[in-house]
């Protein structure tokens, strides 16, 4: 008997109704961080922040108040005391009015965004300065870009905005910023010292006078990333 | 009658041969096949990852920002920004790396992707370039993605749905001539059901844009995504 061979095929397509389709596949994992544009106050200090020990005022004191003329004028005259110019602002003999100021977080976040700043018992031609120090809190550098003193918005020059602060119709108070625009801090960084001028004025119809004189104000100082300084004027 | 005894002996001959083909075996012969089967692959691979870095120059105040590609393995950029920041500015000194985004390979079938404080203005494109390198014709099967972001709220999801966070997605060529990613060409879109074959390269840009608004400073989020591809005729 011959050997018989029985060769099976099987047809690939037959097996093809249960067999997966080849795939591949490629897996894209991200994260994603944003910086953040942030500032705060580190150091403020006022010119005259010594309340008078007496109610109404020391005399004499080696804490006097300090003055200086409407629109913060130069005064070339020459102080018989000093033998000098009076200059921008002098003393007085009297420590009558005084200023507070506090840094504060009111947001309750890790920042201190505000500085509250007080004058107490002032009378017009009263001066005072606050200067202050900020810190970039951020990831990216900032630069000053302007400022909101009484709802005016000042991106150059150095503004002098006077104000009602009681409604009385005629401006009481004043404020000279100092020239500080396009400063650059870089994140962690401090700032160089900014300051403004405040001036109580010769208010005749101000409802303040009689009165003990507190008056408190709001200024914005914006910031912007640096790359965009500056976003007006 | 020797004729008579010589077909005598034939057939005694013949008689004994088939009774003896009982037990004997058929002369055979035998020939071989020897088959080799080589199995076609499926098979995309990423060759070229690049990022977007934004610097500042602090001496000169200047914001230097640079698209170029990534080194695979780490993320960063293989350009030498110093050099470059000289050829452009003459400038040698401080420069400070603000933001950027990035890609690096975790594993081969996989890249991990990372945006580093982010800022508005400024349009962070990471592209990742694939290399299709199967030799079986492949279309694309399926794409998805998925976003989340912190504080309770979906942000990246909802930057995707206004539009800046958004992707291209791109045939192209062989990247390696090519000094910088923004020159590759967009040799036309790619979608489900797009065919590549051995060797096409497929280019994916993402886009993410911070808008200008502050509820987006000090953020985190993550996304997913994945790319299939599939044999062509199980598609």
């Amino acid at each position: 008997m011959a050997a018989v061979f029985i060769a099976s095929i099987f047809a690939l397509s037959g097996l093809g109704v249960a067999y997966a389709a080849w795939t591949d596949t490629i897996y894209i994992d991200g994260t994603v961080t944003t910086g953040e544009l942030c500032w705060e106050f580190t150091n403020c200090d006022l010119l005259d922040d010594e309340q008078p020990i007496n109610y109404g005022g020391d005399y004499p004191t080696n804490d006097p108040d300090y003055t200086c003329l409407p629109g913060f004028v130069y005064n070339s005259n020459i102080n018989p005391d000093t033998g000098s110019p009076y200059g921008y602002y002098w003393e007085l003999d009297k420590n009558v009015a005084w200023g507070t100021q506090e840094i504060k977080n009111l947001d309750d976040d890790d920042c201190y965004e505000t500085l509250e700043v007080t004058l107490h018992n002032v009378y017009p031609s009263n001066f005072n300065r606050l200067s202050f120090y900020v810190r970039n809190c951020g990831t990216i550098p900032l630069r000053v870009d302007h400022v909101v003193i009484n709802g005016q918005v000042f991106y150059t020059g150095v503004p002098q905005v006077t104000f009602d602060l009681d409604g009385s119709g005629v401006d009481d108070f004043e404020i000279q910023w100092g020239n500080n625009w396009g400063v650059q801090i870089e994140p962690g960084d401090p700032s160089p010292e900014f300051s403004f001028w405040m001036h109580t004025l010769q208010d005749e119809g101000s409802t303040i006078q009689g009165q003990t004189g507190t008056l408190t104000f709001t200024i914005q100082v914006v910031c912007i990333q640096w790359n965009e300084y500056p976003s007006g004027p | 009658m020797k004729i008579a005894k010589l077909g005598a002996l034939f057939l005694v001959s013949i008689m004994a041969l088939a009774g003896v083909g009982a037990g004997y075996a058929a002369w055979t012969d035998t020939i071989y096949i020897d088959g080799t089967v080589n199995t076609g692959n499926v098979d995309l691979n990423v060759v070229a990852l690049s990022g977007y870095w934004a610097y500042k120059l602090v001496d000169i105040d200047e914001c230097f920002e640079w698209h170029g590609w990534a080194d695979l393995e780490t993320g960063d950029p293989i350009d030498d920004i110093a050099a470059i920041v000289w050829d452009q500015y003459q400038y040698d000194g401080e420069i400070l790396l603000v933001a950027y985004g990035t890609a690096y390979l975790d594993d081969d079938d996989e890249v991990v992707v990372i945006w580093d404080e982010l800022f508005p203005e400024i349009d962070f494109v990471v592209d990742i370039v694939f290399h299709y390198e199967g030799s079986i014709p492949v279309k694309i099967n399926d794409i998805d993605y998925t976003f989340s972001g912190d504080q309770g709220g979906n942000w990246v999801y909802d930057l995707y749905n206004t539009g800046d966070l958004w992707f291209d997605l791109y045939r192209t060529v062989d990247p390696a001539p090519y000094l910088l990613p923004g020159m590759l060409p967009d040799n036309g879109y790619v979608c489900f059901g797009t065919q590549l074959h051995y060797c096409d390269y497929v280019k994916l840009d993402i886009h993410f844009n911070i808008p200008q608004l502050d509820i987006y400073m000090d953020r985190s989020g993550s996304g997913s995504a994945y790319i299939e591809v599939i044999q062509w005729n199980e598609y």
